[in-house]
């Protein structure tokens, strides 16, 4: 049951982790293009420009849920690495569970942020800009929203393991 | 003290510990932040927080970050990084080291195309690292180089430190990226000696290629292959140093020239299909991801850090000034030395600098001079255990045989280098002042 | 008058980074400013002075003080002209008007009550606190000799003047502060905007350009921004309140002063390092003022409240005309040196 919705939720985050690898790919070719138009036609546009560092919101915020799913937190291991399987479970629980606080929280203050973004219509404020700022704005709930689902899978499927279960998701830690 | 002050200092510790035994970094810094944050000043100014998370993640100069990631990404990938280095090494012949040099070579011209640590450190991780580590070069020599050749690019122009310390400081742009040109090649040939006489005293911890492996192969046959192996990806460096150069690009786009490059290479060897594109995304989202994470949770520290006046700490010691200019010298030097194992260097500039520019002013210091000698600082604070960035950007990209503590133990040699080239800088200031002069910037 | 014994601890955000003289540090500075109201209130408002990045990054500090996180931004309110089409008026005027007019508008036309009104909804409150002057048409490596010389030139400028250039075939290209040294030196760019002669020489652009057009028909003249959060307004006495307005009306005067003596200081250190100076031809001027003209057609016809605040602005502006035409204008043509 529990562990049946830990995998819908790491459905989830791997679906923003697709997005967020196709937005990389989306801003390798528009800076290329954005770079190239100008050297060679001079020619460019500001909303184009702009549109540039609108995809680094998705990357970096879709990504992070993603990244953790892939076990790839980074962690000083002098000590980690000497634990038993056990500490080491009750240690990544104990983060999992400070980790979906600190979400919770990041959540909860920028929620505001996005509705006062809203409600002004805030847009580029320079001309031939791109309009609907707040969309851009609403990645950072959405993002951490997803952080906190995904931490909440960890918890959950860490706890399976605890108490002794063999958890599907133990295989894939490569490259999918 | 006052309260805040203990709280503060308080937040440093628990910070230090919750990494200690092993909690995530971002997890581990956004904790401290918080529990003390809200110990201090409560809830107020954590709804600030989404303002600084929303400037981090909009930032035009962080792009470069999945910009080089991706070629990093995508020349291993398509396995042309590892056929790179090994080409170095057999063109290295029997010179002891001769990969670690090549490391610190690339590390120069990427740190002149880009200003971000994290981009550098760990697109040399991935072309160079597990290389080193399979042609059994030592570990600690391995990564101390990577990291310390990653972090160049704060001081070798064009850099996020020379243009935030150009505002501080009153100096021109200009100015201080003329001024750091010799002393930032400097220090690259510093390591460049390190590696040297590394290799020369312990020849088993950074072997040459042996040379039954080098005679298999003719020198006819090196050359085609160095052609074809190094061309490419040298091609590609030069093309991103070579638009900003050439005026095609500003730094910053400078980078995507070298993603779509790498496309380009791949293509070009035969190597790009469908499947490799997709699994090189997917390594670029993960590792662009792992240092977003410990960038934002920062914003948590570094908020907390304000909110509970950790700026009259530093104050605190800035009115321990000994009297003289050389000794409030080295006394600043010390200070930004230690805030640098737990501070961002942001923070640090914001923080400490103001306070003692004036003074230095006052004593009528050449204030590019100093500006060049904080940098150096500054950049040391990438390196310094046990909150160096460049330290958590290489582990977040290592073979998972390479530990932190091969980390730690590998920056230390070059941790040493800059305090030597800091000490040189300080008895022959004219390495920063005579480029800008001849120049005229 | 009473004077109540209530102190206030505050806290100023701004859009500018610590160093840079007359937004951060010296003469009619907002670290001026803010010890000048700590001085004459005995301590009783106490404004705690951060800059760029320090709490918020540059440009968020607007929205920080209109929900009372912080109670001060201060800022060019053009840099909210996303939010709020109108605050250009309060900021700077592609073709406005100059420091003169600017103020009589705001402080005897009804602009800072226009301005009151249009950061009701946002709970702020804002003064002048500063002024750069007229700034410079910016940094160009080539001579503009017509509007020909316009089409395809790649010029750094951000907000509502890039429109207007535009039009007549410019790439705007909008590059941070710290890339347009490099970009203007290697030629990424052809031509950039900063401020004037003061700021734009901390960033080393004589090196990098040999031409200094002038003057700013895109900012005649540009305004810094004191915002202060409503509730926190509203919780000031009467003598903190006045301290805090005349307070910035000096900031205004010292400021602009301060920038009046270094540009002229600055632009003549550029005039002896080869930089040439020059005047756009008229037949350029006259182009961008058509095209301005339709910038400001479409924004009005799309916002009420631009075109409220845009037509009081106007209409003080023509009846300063004449007076400024015949008085200053002789002044600077006839009287400044006679021959
Ligand atoms: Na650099
Ligand atoms: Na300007």
């Amino acid at each position: 049951m529990l562990t049946k919705l830990a995998s819908r939720l790491e459905a989830v985050t791997a679906l923003l982790g697709q997005v967020a690898a196709f937005a990389i790919l989306a801003l390798v070719l528009l800076v290329t293009t954005n770079v190239l138009l100008r050297y060679f036609f001079r020619t460019g546009s500001v909303w184009s420009q702009e549109l540039e560092w609108h995809l680094m919101a998705p990357i970096a915020l879709f990504a992070i849920p993603y990244t953790l799913m892939k076990g790839d937190a980074v962690r000083v291991d002098v000590l980690y690495e000497r634990f038993s399987g056990r500490t080491r479970l009750l240690l990544d629980i104990f983060a999992g569970i400070v980790g979906m606080a600190v979400a919770f929280l990041l959540l909860k203050y920028s929620i505001p942020y996005v509705e006062k973004s809203w409600m002004n219509g805030e847009g580029s404020p320079d001309p031939g800009g791109l309009p609907a700022r707040y969309l851009l704005k609403a990645i950072l709930p959405i993002g951490f929203a997803a952080l906190f689902c995904q931490q909440l899978a960890q918890v959950i499927a860490n706890c399976a393991r605890l108490s002794g279960a063999v958890y599907p998701a133990d295989t894939d830690k490569s490259d999918p | 003290m006052a309260e805040n002050e203990w709280l503060a200092i308080g937040m440093i510790v628990s910070f230090f510990l919750l990494t200690t035994i092993g909690v995530p970094v971002a997890i581990g810094i956004a904790l401290s932040g918080f529990i003390f944050g809200f110990l201090g000043f409560g809830e107020s100014l954590f709804n600030l927080l989404p303002h600084r998370i929303y400037g981090v993640v909009s930032n035009y100069t962080l792009m470069a970050i999945p910009l080089f990631v991706f070629m990093g990404v995508m020349l291993e990938k398509s396995k042309i990084a590892e056929e790179l280095i090994e080409v170095v090494g057999y063109l290295a012949g029997g010179l002891k080291g001769g990969m670690a040099l090549a490391i610190v070579v690339v590390g120069v011209v990427l740190g002149a195309s880009t200003g971000i640590v994290g981009a550098t450190v760990v697109t040399l991780g991935l072309l160079t690292l597990p290389v080193l580590v399979r042609r059994g070069y030592d570990k600690s020599l391995a990564t101390g180089c990577i990291c310390a050749a990653g972090t160049l690019g704060q001081i070798i122009p064009p850099s996020l430190v020379l243009i935030l310390l150009a505002d501080i400081t009153g100096q021109s742009v200009g100015t201080l990226f003329a001024a750091a040109m010799v002393p930032g090649l400097a220090l690259a040939a510093l390591y460049c000696l390190y590696i040297l006489g590394f290799a020369y005293a312990r020849p088993a911890s950074a072997p040459p290629i042996p040379l039954e492996e080098r005679s298999s192969v003719t020198g006819a046959a090196l050359a085609k292959k160095a052609v074809l192996v190094i061309g490419p990806p040298l091609a590609l460096v030069a093309t991103v140093l070579g638009t900003i150069i050439g005026g095609v690009a500003a730094p910053t786009e400078a980078a995507s020239m070298g993603a779509f490059g790498s496309l380009l290479v791949a293509l070009l060897n035969r190597r790009l299909t469908w499947p490799l594109l997709v699994a090189v995304l997917r390594g670029t989202t993960r590792i662009t991801a792992m240092i977003f994470f410990i960038l934002v949770a920062a914003q948590i520290f570094a908020l907390a850090f304000r909110g509970l006046q950790g700026e009259s700490l530093v104050h605190a010691m800035f009115e321990a000034l000994p009297g003289g200019v050389n000794a409030g010298l080295l006394f600043m030097m010390l200070l930004l030395f230690i805030l640098g194992f737990f501070l961002e260097w942001i923070e640090i500039s914001y923080i400490a600098l103001p306070l003692f520019f004036p003074y230095f002013a006052a004593a009528n210091v050449d204030p590019v001079w100093l500006a060049i000698l904080v940098a150096i600082n500054l950049q040391t604070s990438f390196l310094t255990p046990p909150f160096g960035w460049a330290l958590f950007f290489l582990k977040g990209v290592a073979p998972p045989d390479v530990t932190t503590l091969d980390i730690y133990k590998g920056v230390i040699p070059f941790i040493l280098i800059q305090v030597v080239m800091l000490a040189i800088l300080f008895a022959v200031p004219e390495l920063s002042l005579w480029l800008p002069e001849v120049i005229g910037w | 008058v009473v004077r109540s014994d209530d102190s206030f601890k505050w806290k100023l955000t701004t859009a500018f980074p610590p160093g840079v003289p007359f937004y951060s540090t010296g003469p009619g500075s907002l670290a001026d400013l803010t010890q000048w109201i700590k001085t004459i209130s005995g301590g009783r408002l106490d404004i705690q002075h951060f800059h760029a990045g320090e709490l918020v990054p540059a440009f968020e500090g607007f929205d920080a003080a209109s929900s009372g996180t912080l109670e001060v931004n201060a800022w060019v309110s053009y840099f909210g002209a996303g939010k709020i089409p109108a605050a250009q008026f309060f900021g700077a005027v592609p073709f406005g008007m100059s420091f003169q007019g600017q103020n009589a508008w705001f402080y005897h036309g009804g602009g800072i009550e226009l301005w009151h009104e249009v950061y009701e909804p946002y709970d702020l409150v804002a003064f002048p606190c500063g002024n750069t002057g007229v700034q410079m048409t910016g940094w160009f490596k080539k001579e503009i000799n017509s509007l020909e010389d316009l089409k395809g030139l790649r010029l750094r400028i951000p907000g509502l003047a890039g429109k207007g250039y535009a039009k007549l075939g410019v790439d705007v290209k909008l590059l941070p502060g710290g890339e347009i040294f490099p970009a203007l030196e290697r030629g990424v760019i052809d031509a950039a905007e900063w401020v004037g002669p003061a700021q734009d020489k901390r960033l080393g652009l004589n090196k990098a350009a040999k031409y200094y057009y002038t003057t700013g028909w895109h900012e005649p003249t540009t305004v810094t921004e004191f915002a202060i959060n409503k509730q926190a307004w509203q919780a000031l006495p009467p003598d903190l309140k006045q301290t805090v307005v005349t307070s910035c009306a000096a900031a205004n005067m010292v400021a602009h002063t301060w920038s009046e003596a270094n540009n002229a200081q600055a632009f003549e250190e550029f005039i002896n390092e080869g930089t040439e100076a020059r005047v756009l031809p008229d037949d350029v001027v006259g182009g961008l003022k058509t095209a301005m003209d339709g910038v400001y057609e479409e924004l009005a016809s799309n916002d009420p409240t631009f075109k409220k605040v845009m037509e009081s602005y106007l209409s003080f502006k023509k009846t300063h005309d004449k007076w400024a035409r015949m008085s200053e204008g002789v002044w600077h043509a006839k009287l400044r040196n006679p021959a």
